[in-house]
């Protein structure tokens, strides 16, 4: 139960890194509506939430397996949850966008309706 | 070699790794299959897969060891534990040798019934092929190794120093656009599992480090005394006071309950006489100091608590911080405190870095193929790398279809199963050599691929128990070497598919251009 909400908070974690990523951010907006460049505050919102998420990650791992055997638990933990998030972010852009807009920032920083809604008037 | 730093590492990146790339693949594949030694082996003892681990162990032990063994010196007893599902004994009668083996037996965890299994190196194989190769003088081998591992590292270390955007380019990985495809990949599988790269190769580096020490003695057996210092040194049998059997199994709460772990293994040093003494080892470990079994208690004759030993505490009297940091990082590098959830986790970093070294070798092959096809340097690494990579692999799946495939009673089956091993190697690099050009590296990922994903088909028809038995039983350790199969064989499968595509768009650019077109389209508009 900890090991899986480490792994949660973890991948949590990279999923804002990956989204304070300038080219990474524009990818994922590209398609929602005319994509716009990442601003210096939401990248400091990204880079605080993954870093919050991160630690707390690394607290479950030290709380499960103590903190010789944690640290390195953890490190192999946030090594698999990264390759999560790439194969994610190459092979699975719709569900990647799905995960931010649902479960993340997405909605603070483009909410999906109004750039729906501005999609079907230009078309 | 003269300009920038970063064109220096560049150029140390790929000759410091392309000339040992091959070596230092076939070490890290067979390392991380390492991590499933046992699995591996119970997998290839499909007898055994009938035991399923119960309480009575011990006593079965126990009553089995008086049968057989009364007047043995010592008794070895391998409980069932995560990584073992059988009951292993074996004794030494007065008077053996002490450095060979003595009689073994394996039993059915349940009923008690002894087991014949069949002849196999197992795992035992592919983990000494890891640091020793096969069938060379141990030192060589082991110097060659050591060297690999010191090409690794300097690739490590120079690698990071060239990476111009190790965090912008994090989560980079362009399938679309497909020149930089194999660039990605080795790019993702490096950075993302770092940490992992940087353990595993120090470890690697300082554990075989005596072999580049030509003065000295070889400081990797220090940390190693698991029991060694303990044998009581008989010189002759004398003819002793023997007492009945104490009751094993309440000796075995006894020690749970000291240690407050799970105990794995009970030597028992002249059992049954006043002198005996019970050594109960206990191998689940909560720190990474310590050397192979966490911690251990023992009893004497009568049950009583006689000493226990914590985490740190040395059977070798002298332990040195030199000897404690060997046993840390070999704790490391073993991965020896992961339970199955963490050791899948050391898996998946592991054939990461595996698919680093594969795809940084296919890389320095791919950059060059338009300007130096042709040329006998270029020919060779690309033989060699279809060989040591996807010809590799079917080797690693056939010694495991051999296994099963091979009559169980056959003599020398445990030789032949090596022998295959070679065989279908060298079989792989004849046909790179010959058809290197026309798909050979398509073809071989198919086939190790179909192999290794099929592995499972031929476990469910080949073991007295189906899969759906053992999952019944709850035989993890079966079901982690199936599970393992299927991940090798859909990289392969998948990487052979991604090939085949590439090779299809080549034939027909104009498809692929118009369809990269209308991708745009759909795209911007």
């Amino acid at each position: 139960m900890m090991i899986a909400l480490s792994f949660l908070l973890s991948f949590y974690g990279f999923l804002h890194f990956a989204m304070s990523v300038k080219k990474h951010h524009m990818d994922i907006y590209k398609g929602w509506y005319q994509a716009k460049p990442l601003s210096q505050r939401e990248y400091w919102v990204m880079q605080a939430i993954a870093w919050l998420a991160m630690t707390a990650s690394f607290y479950c791992a030290v709380v499960i397996w103590g903190i010789g055997i944690g640290s390195m638990a953890w490190l192999m933990l946030i090594t698999v949850s990264a390759l999560l998030v790439v194969a994610l972010f190459s092979y699975r852009l719709q569900w990647f966008k799905w995960l931010w807009r649902y479960t993340c920032l997405g909605h603070k920083f483009a909410p999906p309706e109004l750039k729906s809604s501005i999609d079907h008037r230009s078309r | 070699m003269k300009g920038p730093l970063r064109k220096t590492m560049t150029w140390l990146h790929t000759w410091s790794s392309i000339l040992l790339g091959w070596l230092l693949f076939a070490i890290f594949l067979t390392g991380t299959l390492s991590y499933f030694r046992m699995e591996i082996s119970h997998w290839m003892t499909p007898e055994a897969h009938v035991s399923v681990p119960s309480e009575q162990s011990m006593s079965i032990a126990a009553k089995r060891l008086a049968e057989v063994a009364p007047d043995a010196e010592s008794w070895n007893i391998s409980l069932p534990s995560e990584r073992s599902n059988t009951l292993d004994l074996s004794w030494r009668n007065p008077g053996d040798n002490q450095r060979r083996r003595g009689p073994m037996e394996v039993l059915d965890a349940s009923t008690g019934e002894q087991i014949n299994v069949r002849e196999t190196r197992g795992g035992d194989f592919l983990y000494r092929f890891h640091f020793e190769l096969y069938h060379l003088p141990r030192g060589v081998s082991r110097t060659l190794v050591e060297i690999a591992t010191l090409a690794m590292f300097i690739a490590l270390i120079s690698g990071i120093i060239m990476h111009r955007k190790i965090f912008s380019d994090f989560f980079m990985f362009r399938t679309k656009n497909r020149s930089l495809g194999w660039s990605d990949a080795h790019a993702v599988t490096a950075v993302l599992a770092l940490p992992f790269h940087l353990m595993i190769t120090f470890s690697g580096l300082i554990l075989l480090a005596s072999t580049l020490v030509f003065w000295g003695g070889d400081i990797n057996r220090g940390g190693n005394g698991g029991n060694q210092g303990r044998t009581t040194d008989v010189v002759e049998a004398m003819p002793v006071e023997r007492l009945p059997l104490p009751d094993l199994t309440r000796m075995l709460d006894t020690a749970e309950h000291e240690l407050g772990a799970k105990v794995s293994f009970l030597l028992a040093n002249n059992p049954m006489t006043r002198d005996a003494e019970y050594l109960f080892y206990s191998s689940e470990r909560t720190s990474l100091l310590g050397n192979r079994f966490g911690q251990t208690i023992a009893l004497d004759y009568d049950g009583n608590v006689r000493e226990a030993t914590g985490m740190f505490a040395p059977t070798d009297a002298n332990v040195s911080a030199v000897s404690a940091i060997n046993g840390v990082l070999r704790t490391l590098h073993e991965a020896r405190f992961a339970d199955t959830f963490v050791r899948w986790l050391f898996f998946i970093a592991g054939v990461s870095g595996t698919l680093m070294v594969g795809t940084g070798s296919i890389l320095w092959a791919t950059k060059r193929a338009k300007r130096q096809a042709g040329q006998f340097g270029f020919e060779l690494v690309h033989t060699l790398n279809i060989a040591s990579i996807a010809g590799l692999c079917g080797a690693v799946a056939s010694y495991f279809w051999l296994n099963r495939v091979l009559p169980a009673d056959m003599l020398t089956r445990q030789s032949w199963e090596i022998n295959g091993f070679f065989i279908v190697w060298l079989i792989a690099l004849l046909h790179a050599a010959i058809f290197r050009h026309r798909n050979a590296w398509q073809w071989q990922l198919w086939v190790s691929g179909g192999l290794f994903a099929l592995l499972p088909v031929l476990d469910q028809f080949t073991s007295p128990v189906g899969l759906w038995g053992a999952i019944v039983d709850g035989d993890v350790l079966r079901l982690s070497f199936d599970g393992m199969c299927l991940v090798i064989g859909g990289i392969l499968l998948s990487s052979a598919a991604y090939l085949r595509k590439k090779s299809q768009l080549v034939m027909a650019p104009n498809t692929s251009s118009s369809k990269t077109i209308t991708e745009q389209k759909a795209i911007t508009s």
